[in-house]
Protein backbone atom coordinates (compact mmCIF):
# COMPACT_ATOMS: atom_id res chain seq x y z
CA UNK A 1 0.00 0.00 0.00
CA UNK A 2 1.20 3.58 -0.63
CA UNK A 3 2.20 4.76 2.55
CA UNK A 4 0.90 8.52 1.70
CA UNK A 5 -2.53 6.83 0.98
CA UNK A 6 -2.21 5.02 4.34
CA UNK A 7 -1.25 8.02 6.32
CA UNK A 8 -4.10 10.30 4.90
CA UNK A 9 -6.36 8.09 5.03
CA UNK A 10 -5.49 7.29 9.07
CA UNK A 11 -5.35 11.17 9.39
CA UNK A 12 -8.75 12.27 7.82
CA UNK A 13 -10.62 9.32 9.64
CA UNK A 14 -8.50 10.38 12.78
CA UNK A 15 -9.99 13.69 12.81
CA UNK A 16 -13.69 11.95 13.53
CA UNK A 17 -15.10 12.31 17.60
CA UNK A 18 -13.63 15.50 17.66
CA UNK A 19 -17.28 17.04 16.67
CA UNK A 20 -20.67 15.60 16.66
CA UNK A 21 -21.85 18.38 14.10
CA UNK A 22 -18.85 17.53 11.52
CA UNK A 23 -19.62 13.88 12.01
CA UNK A 24 -22.92 14.14 11.06
CA UNK A 25 -22.77 16.55 7.93
CA UNK A 26 -19.81 14.20 6.95
CA UNK A 27 -22.74 11.11 7.14
CA UNK A 28 -24.90 13.16 5.13
CA UNK A 29 -22.59 14.23 2.59
CA UNK A 30 -21.21 10.38 2.41
CA UNK A 31 -24.88 9.09 2.04
CA UNK A 32 -26.08 7.32 -1.42
CA UNK A 33 -28.55 9.90 -2.32
CA UNK A 34 -27.60 13.51 -1.00
CA UNK A 35 -24.91 14.05 -3.68
CA UNK A 36 -25.95 11.58 -6.48
CA UNK A 37 -29.24 13.48 -6.98
CA UNK A 38 -27.31 16.84 -6.84
CA UNK A 39 -25.44 15.46 -9.62
CA UNK A 40 -28.95 14.56 -11.40
CA UNK A 41 -30.41 17.64 -10.40
CA UNK A 42 -27.20 19.80 -11.99
CA UNK A 43 -27.83 17.99 -15.41
CA UNK A 44 -31.36 18.47 -15.25
CA UNK A 45 -31.13 22.74 -14.56
CA UNK A 46 -28.54 22.94 -17.76
CA UNK A 47 -31.26 21.87 -19.61
CA UNK A 48 -34.01 24.54 -18.97
CA UNK A 49 -31.75 27.58 -17.39
CA UNK A 50 -30.23 28.83 -20.84
CA UNK A 51 -32.21 31.50 -22.69
CA UNK A 52 -30.21 31.91 -25.88
CA UNK A 53 -30.92 28.89 -28.60
CA UNK A 54 -27.83 28.06 -29.64
CA UNK A 55 -26.56 27.79 -26.50
CA UNK A 56 -28.93 26.09 -24.96
CA UNK A 57 -28.76 23.63 -27.55
CA UNK A 58 -24.91 23.23 -26.97
CA UNK A 59 -25.93 22.47 -23.29
CA UNK A 60 -28.47 19.79 -23.95
CA UNK A 61 -26.19 18.17 -26.34
CA UNK A 62 -23.54 18.09 -23.32
CA UNK A 63 -26.32 17.10 -21.29
CA UNK A 64 -27.08 13.49 -22.65
CA UNK A 65 -23.49 13.19 -23.12
CA UNK A 66 -23.06 13.66 -18.99
CA UNK A 67 -26.47 11.37 -18.29
CA UNK A 68 -24.51 8.50 -20.49
CA UNK A 69 -20.91 9.38 -19.30
CA UNK A 70 -22.71 9.12 -15.45
CA UNK A 71 -23.84 5.58 -16.33
CA UNK A 72 -20.79 4.58 -18.30
CA UNK A 73 -18.59 5.73 -15.33
CA UNK A 74 -20.42 2.55 -13.43
CA UNK A 75 -19.45 0.16 -16.40
CA UNK A 76 -15.93 1.54 -15.99
CA UNK A 77 -15.95 0.84 -12.22
CA UNK A 78 -17.24 -2.38 -12.39
CA UNK A 79 -14.35 -3.31 -14.84
CA UNK A 80 -11.51 -1.94 -12.47
CA UNK A 81 -13.00 -3.51 -9.96
CA UNK A 82 -12.99 -7.03 -12.03
CA UNK A 83 -9.33 -6.47 -12.23
CA UNK A 84 -8.57 -5.09 -8.80
CA UNK A 85 -10.25 -6.17 -5.89
CA UNK A 86 -8.54 -3.63 -3.43
CA UNK A 87 -9.58 -4.01 -0.07
CA UNK A 88 -11.30 -0.96 1.80
CA UNK A 89 -9.69 0.58 4.42
CA UNK A 90 -11.82 -0.14 7.43
CA UNK A 91 -10.92 -4.28 6.25
CA UNK A 92 -7.01 -3.41 6.09
CA UNK A 93 -6.39 -0.91 8.62
CA UNK A 94 -7.01 -1.41 12.36
CA UNK A 95 -6.76 2.21 13.01
CA UNK A 96 -10.17 3.41 11.13
CA UNK A 97 -13.01 3.57 12.26
CA UNK A 98 -15.97 2.97 10.33
CA UNK A 99 -18.84 5.31 10.04
CA UNK A 100 -20.83 3.95 7.26
CA UNK A 101 -22.04 0.82 5.89
CA UNK A 102 -19.63 -2.05 5.36
CA UNK A 103 -19.51 -2.05 1.69
CA UNK A 104 -18.95 -4.90 -0.15
CA UNK A 105 -17.79 -3.87 -3.51
CA UNK A 106 -13.93 -3.04 -3.75
CA UNK A 107 -12.60 0.54 -2.90
CA UNK A 108 -10.58 1.56 -6.41
CA UNK A 109 -11.95 3.94 -8.01
CA UNK A 110 -14.32 5.51 -5.65
CA UNK A 111 -17.66 4.85 -8.03
CA UNK A 112 -19.53 8.55 -6.43
CA UNK A 113 -16.91 10.29 -7.34
CA UNK A 114 -16.46 9.10 -10.87
CA UNK A 115 -20.25 10.08 -11.40
CA UNK A 116 -19.61 13.47 -10.12
CA UNK A 117 -16.83 14.09 -12.28
CA UNK A 118 -18.28 12.53 -15.07
CA UNK A 119 -21.44 15.15 -14.58
CA UNK A 120 -18.99 17.81 -13.56
CA UNK A 121 -17.11 17.26 -16.81
CA UNK A 122 -20.23 17.79 -19.45
CA UNK A 123 -21.56 20.40 -17.32
CA UNK A 124 -17.40 22.11 -17.28
CA UNK A 125 -17.76 22.05 -21.36
CA UNK A 126 -20.90 24.54 -21.23
CA UNK A 127 -19.96 26.53 -18.50
CA UNK A 128 -16.47 26.04 -16.59
CA UNK A 129 -18.17 28.22 -13.29
CA UNK A 130 -20.92 25.28 -12.98
CA UNK A 131 -18.11 22.62 -13.86
CA UNK A 132 -16.12 23.81 -10.99
CA UNK A 133 -18.72 23.85 -8.70
CA UNK A 134 -19.91 20.09 -9.45
CA UNK A 135 -15.94 19.08 -9.32
CA UNK A 136 -16.00 20.54 -5.79
CA UNK A 137 -18.96 18.66 -4.85
CA UNK A 138 -17.51 15.63 -6.16
CA UNK A 139 -14.09 16.21 -4.17
CA UNK A 140 -16.28 16.80 -1.28
CA UNK A 141 -18.17 13.75 -1.28
CA UNK A 142 -14.88 11.97 -1.88
CA UNK A 143 -13.63 13.27 1.26
CA UNK A 144 -16.35 12.58 3.23
CA UNK A 145 -16.55 9.27 2.65
CA UNK A 146 -12.13 9.24 3.17
CA UNK A 147 -13.63 10.50 6.53
CA UNK A 148 -15.91 7.54 6.71
CA UNK A 149 -13.42 4.96 6.29
CA UNK A 150 -14.72 3.27 3.30
CA UNK A 151 -12.13 5.21 0.67
CA UNK A 152 -8.24 5.66 0.33
CA UNK A 153 -7.67 9.32 -0.84
CA UNK A 154 -6.38 7.72 -4.30
CA UNK A 155 -9.63 5.64 -4.78
CA UNK A 156 -10.61 9.25 -4.79
CA UNK A 157 -8.20 10.76 -7.47
CA UNK A 158 -8.78 7.09 -9.28
CA UNK A 159 -12.60 8.00 -9.35
CA UNK A 160 -12.70 11.57 -10.41
CA UNK A 161 -9.92 10.13 -13.75
CA UNK A 162 -12.32 7.39 -14.19
CA UNK A 163 -15.00 10.39 -14.76
CA UNK A 164 -13.21 12.59 -16.83
CA UNK A 165 -11.31 10.04 -18.66
CA UNK A 166 -15.11 8.55 -19.77
CA UNK A 167 -17.04 11.62 -20.29
CA UNK A 168 -14.51 12.01 -22.69
CA UNK A 169 -15.04 9.11 -24.50
CA UNK A 170 -18.18 8.98 -24.48
CA UNK A 171 -18.92 12.44 -26.58
CA UNK A 172 -17.07 9.88 -29.42
CA UNK A 173 -19.78 6.92 -28.72
CA UNK A 174 -22.20 9.90 -29.35
CA UNK A 175 -20.65 10.84 -32.46
CA UNK A 176 -20.30 7.29 -33.34
CA UNK A 177 -24.01 7.22 -33.47
CA UNK A 178 -24.71 11.29 -34.95
CA UNK A 179 -27.17 12.29 -35.51
CA UNK A 180 -29.25 10.46 -33.49
CA UNK A 181 -28.44 12.70 -30.36
CA UNK A 182 -29.21 16.12 -32.26
CA UNK A 183 -32.45 14.30 -33.64
CA UNK A 184 -32.90 13.79 -29.69
CA UNK A 185 -32.76 17.50 -29.10
CA UNK A 186 -34.60 18.26 -31.74
CA UNK A 187 -37.25 15.60 -30.63
CA UNK A 188 -37.57 17.24 -27.28
CA UNK A 189 -38.07 20.58 -29.06
CA UNK A 190 -40.63 19.68 -31.05
CA UNK A 191 -42.37 18.93 -27.57
CA UNK A 192 -41.72 22.76 -26.72
CA UNK A 193 -39.06 21.20 -23.70
CA UNK A 194 -35.90 21.57 -25.70
CA UNK B 1 -35.85 -8.37 15.24
CA UNK B 2 -34.06 -7.21 12.10
CA UNK B 3 -35.57 -5.43 9.49
CA UNK B 4 -36.69 -7.65 6.04
CA UNK B 5 -34.38 -5.91 3.08
CA UNK B 6 -37.91 -5.68 1.04
CA UNK B 7 -39.90 -3.72 3.51
CA UNK B 8 -36.54 -1.88 3.59
CA UNK B 9 -36.09 -1.38 -0.22
CA UNK B 10 -39.58 -0.32 -0.72
CA UNK B 11 -39.68 2.36 2.20
CA UNK B 12 -36.43 4.04 1.38
CA UNK B 13 -37.95 3.82 -2.65
CA UNK B 14 -40.96 5.98 -1.57
CA UNK B 15 -39.15 8.32 0.42
CA UNK B 16 -36.68 9.06 -2.16
CA UNK B 17 -39.28 9.25 -4.54
CA UNK B 18 -40.99 12.55 -2.56
CA UNK B 19 -36.94 13.81 -2.30
CA UNK B 20 -36.27 13.72 -5.53
CA UNK B 21 -39.88 14.58 -6.85
CA UNK B 22 -39.70 18.19 -4.46
CA UNK B 23 -35.88 18.83 -5.90
CA UNK B 24 -36.66 18.11 -9.25
CA UNK B 25 -39.40 20.74 -8.95
CA UNK B 26 -37.40 23.05 -7.03
CA UNK B 27 -34.78 22.83 -9.78
CA UNK B 28 -36.91 23.48 -12.58
CA UNK B 29 -38.14 26.23 -11.33
CA UNK B 30 -34.88 27.88 -10.80
CA UNK B 31 -33.65 27.05 -14.36
CA UNK B 32 -36.87 28.14 -15.77
CA UNK B 33 -36.73 31.47 -14.10
CA UNK B 34 -32.91 31.96 -15.12
CA UNK B 35 -34.13 30.88 -18.64
CA UNK B 36 -37.20 32.81 -18.71
CA UNK B 37 -39.45 30.34 -19.62
CA UNK B 38 -42.51 31.86 -18.36
CA UNK B 39 -44.88 29.12 -19.22
CA UNK B 40 -42.96 26.76 -16.37
CA UNK B 41 -43.57 29.17 -13.63
CA UNK B 42 -45.50 28.04 -10.94
CA UNK B 43 -45.75 31.54 -9.51
CA UNK B 44 -46.29 34.93 -11.40
CA UNK B 45 -42.99 36.52 -10.65
CA UNK B 46 -39.41 35.73 -11.94
CA UNK B 47 -37.54 35.93 -8.17
CA UNK B 48 -40.84 34.53 -6.52
CA UNK B 49 -40.96 31.20 -8.61
CA UNK B 50 -36.71 30.98 -8.08
CA UNK B 51 -37.27 31.29 -3.93
CA UNK B 52 -39.78 28.84 -4.47
CA UNK B 53 -37.29 26.64 -5.82
CA UNK B 54 -34.89 27.37 -3.47
CA UNK B 55 -37.45 26.46 -0.60
CA UNK B 56 -38.81 23.17 -2.49
CA UNK B 57 -35.23 22.05 -2.61
CA UNK B 58 -34.59 22.35 0.88
CA UNK B 59 -37.66 20.53 1.69
CA UNK B 60 -36.98 17.80 -0.38
CA UNK B 61 -33.63 17.29 1.51
CA UNK B 62 -35.19 18.41 5.24
CA UNK B 63 -38.23 16.03 4.65
CA UNK B 64 -35.98 12.95 3.34
CA UNK B 65 -33.44 13.45 6.32
CA UNK B 66 -35.60 14.19 8.98
CA UNK B 67 -38.56 11.62 8.03
CA UNK B 68 -36.41 8.79 10.43
CA UNK B 69 -37.65 11.02 13.22
CA UNK B 70 -41.37 10.12 13.07
CA UNK B 71 -41.75 7.22 10.56
CA UNK B 72 -40.94 3.91 11.53
CA UNK B 73 -37.96 2.37 9.81
CA UNK B 74 -34.31 0.39 9.82
CA UNK B 75 -32.91 3.40 11.57
CA UNK B 76 -34.49 2.26 15.46
CA UNK B 77 -32.96 4.64 18.46
CA UNK B 78 -29.42 3.34 18.98
CA UNK B 79 -29.44 1.04 16.43
CA UNK B 80 -27.79 3.20 13.44
CA UNK B 81 -24.19 2.74 14.66
CA UNK B 82 -24.00 -0.97 13.77
CA UNK B 83 -24.28 -2.29 10.45
CA UNK B 84 -26.78 -2.14 8.24
CA UNK B 85 -27.75 -5.38 8.44
CA UNK B 86 -28.21 -5.58 12.17
CA UNK B 87 -30.15 -2.93 12.75
CA UNK B 88 -33.37 -2.66 14.59
CA UNK B 89 -37.10 -1.31 13.34
CA UNK B 90 -38.64 1.74 14.53
CA UNK B 91 -37.94 5.61 14.90
CA UNK B 92 -35.00 7.38 15.22
CA UNK B 93 -33.72 10.08 17.72
CA UNK B 94 -32.18 13.70 16.84
CA UNK B 95 -28.77 12.05 17.38
CA UNK B 96 -28.90 9.10 14.91
CA UNK B 97 -30.28 11.11 11.77
CA UNK B 98 -27.07 11.48 10.41
CA UNK B 99 -26.60 7.92 9.83
CA UNK B 100 -30.24 6.79 9.60
CA UNK B 101 -29.89 6.54 6.11
CA UNK B 102 -26.72 5.35 5.50
CA UNK B 103 -27.97 1.69 4.80
CA UNK B 104 -26.59 -0.75 2.12
CA UNK B 105 -28.20 -1.51 -1.03
CA UNK B 106 -28.16 -5.39 -0.32
CA UNK B 107 -30.02 -4.74 2.80
CA UNK B 108 -32.76 -2.73 1.07
CA UNK B 109 -31.10 0.60 0.40
CA UNK B 110 -32.03 2.06 -2.47
CA UNK B 111 -29.38 1.03 -5.40
CA UNK B 112 -28.25 3.39 -8.05
CA UNK B 113 -30.32 1.87 -10.58
CA UNK B 114 -33.13 1.98 -8.13
CA UNK B 115 -32.58 5.64 -8.21
CA UNK B 116 -32.07 6.22 -11.96
CA UNK B 117 -35.49 4.32 -12.11
CA UNK B 118 -37.18 7.06 -9.85
CA UNK B 119 -35.38 10.22 -11.23
CA UNK B 120 -36.85 10.30 -14.65
CA UNK B 121 -40.33 9.90 -12.93
CA UNK B 122 -40.01 12.34 -10.77
CA UNK B 123 -38.28 15.03 -13.90
CA UNK B 124 -41.53 14.25 -15.77
CA UNK B 125 -43.71 14.73 -12.47
CA UNK B 126 -41.96 18.31 -12.53
CA UNK B 127 -42.66 19.08 -15.65
CA UNK B 128 -46.24 18.40 -15.61
CA UNK B 129 -46.86 20.08 -12.40
CA UNK B 130 -45.01 23.08 -14.05
CA UNK B 131 -46.94 23.17 -17.55
CA UNK B 132 -49.98 22.96 -15.21
CA UNK B 133 -48.72 25.69 -12.98
CA UNK B 134 -47.73 27.70 -16.11
CA UNK B 135 -51.90 27.05 -17.72
CA UNK B 136 -52.69 28.35 -14.56
CA UNK B 137 -50.91 31.46 -14.03
CA UNK B 138 -52.36 32.60 -17.79
CA UNK B 139 -55.45 32.00 -16.90
CA UNK B 140 -55.05 34.16 -14.27
CA UNK B 141 -52.52 36.97 -15.41
CA UNK B 142 -53.32 36.89 -19.34
CA UNK B 143 -52.16 40.72 -19.56
CA UNK B 144 -48.38 39.26 -18.88
CA UNK B 145 -48.81 36.57 -21.08
CA UNK B 146 -49.97 39.01 -24.26
CA UNK B 147 -47.50 41.96 -23.39
CA UNK B 148 -45.10 39.28 -23.82
CA UNK B 149 -46.91 37.65 -27.13
CA UNK B 150 -47.06 41.02 -28.69
CA UNK B 151 -43.28 41.42 -28.08
CA UNK B 152 -42.30 38.20 -29.18
CA UNK B 153 -44.31 38.27 -32.34
CA UNK B 154 -41.91 40.72 -33.56
CA UNK B 155 -39.04 38.64 -33.99
CA UNK B 156 -40.71 36.38 -35.97
CA UNK B 157 -41.70 32.12 -35.75
CA UNK B 158 -40.30 30.13 -32.71
CA UNK B 159 -40.44 27.02 -31.64
CA UNK B 160 -39.39 24.53 -28.37
CA UNK B 161 -38.57 26.31 -25.02
CA UNK B 162 -38.70 29.91 -26.38
CA UNK B 163 -42.42 29.63 -27.11
CA UNK B 164 -42.62 29.55 -23.65
CA UNK B 165 -41.60 32.89 -22.56
CA UNK B 166 -44.63 34.07 -24.38
CA UNK B 167 -47.25 31.52 -23.77
CA UNK B 168 -48.51 28.26 -21.92
CA UNK B 169 -47.17 24.68 -22.44
CA UNK B 170 -50.42 23.42 -24.46
CA UNK B 171 -50.13 26.74 -26.87
CA UNK B 172 -46.27 25.89 -27.37
CA UNK B 173 -45.94 22.28 -28.10
CA UNK B 174 -48.91 22.50 -30.44
CA UNK B 175 -46.87 24.77 -32.32
CA UNK B 176 -43.77 23.32 -31.66
CA UNK B 177 -44.74 20.15 -33.18
CA UNK B 178 -46.25 21.29 -36.02
CA UNK B 179 -43.07 22.95 -37.26
CA UNK B 180 -40.96 20.13 -36.29
CA UNK B 181 -43.33 17.58 -38.14
CA UNK B 182 -42.49 20.35 -41.42
CA UNK B 183 -38.77 20.42 -40.88
CA UNK B 184 -37.97 17.10 -39.56
CA UNK B 185 -36.89 15.57 -42.99
CA UNK B 186 -34.53 18.67 -43.42
CA UNK B 187 -33.01 18.57 -40.72
CA UNK B 188 -32.30 14.86 -40.42
CA UNK B 189 -30.58 15.84 -43.74
CA UNK B 190 -28.69 18.73 -42.61
CA UNK B 191 -27.81 16.93 -39.47
CA UNK B 192 -26.55 13.82 -41.41
CA UNK B 193 -24.66 16.11 -43.52
CA UNK B 194 -22.84 17.68 -40.61
CA UNK B 195 -21.97 14.10 -38.82
CA UNK B 196 -18.58 12.69 -39.13
CA UNK B 197 -17.95 10.48 -42.11
CA UNK B 198 -17.72 7.70 -39.98
CA UNK B 199 -20.80 7.64 -37.80
CA UNK B 200 -22.42 4.43 -37.98
CA UNK B 201 -25.79 5.95 -38.69
CA UNK B 202 -24.31 7.88 -41.83
CA UNK B 203 -22.82 4.75 -43.22
CA UNK B 204 -25.95 3.14 -42.56
CA UNK B 205 -27.74 6.56 -44.79
CA UNK B 206 -25.27 6.00 -47.70
CA UNK B 207 -25.05 2.39 -48.08
CA UNK B 208 -29.13 2.15 -47.79
CA UNK B 209 -29.63 5.17 -50.62
CA UNK B 210 -27.12 2.83 -53.13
Amino acid sequence: MNPIDRELVIWLNGLQGNATFIDDMARVIATDYLMPLLFSLSMFAMWFAISDRERRTRAQYWVLIGISSIGLSNVAVVLFNVAWDRKRPYEVLSEIELMFYRATDPSFPANPVAIGFAAGSAAWMVNRRFGYMIFGAALIYGLARVYAGVFYPSDVLGGAAVGIAVTWGTTYIHRLFQPITWLFVRLVRGLALG
Amino acid sequence: MTPDPSDVQALFARHYFYFAALATLGTLQIAVSIGGFRGLWLLPGRLMTRYLGVVLIIAGAALFFLMPLWVEGPWAAGSVEADSSTRLWGRADWGDLGAARNVNDVDGGLSGTGQATWFPLSALIAVIVSALGGLINRKLLPDRFERNEAVANRFGESDGLELLETSDYLAAVKRSWSRFKVELADDARALLALSDRWSITVLAWRRWRQ
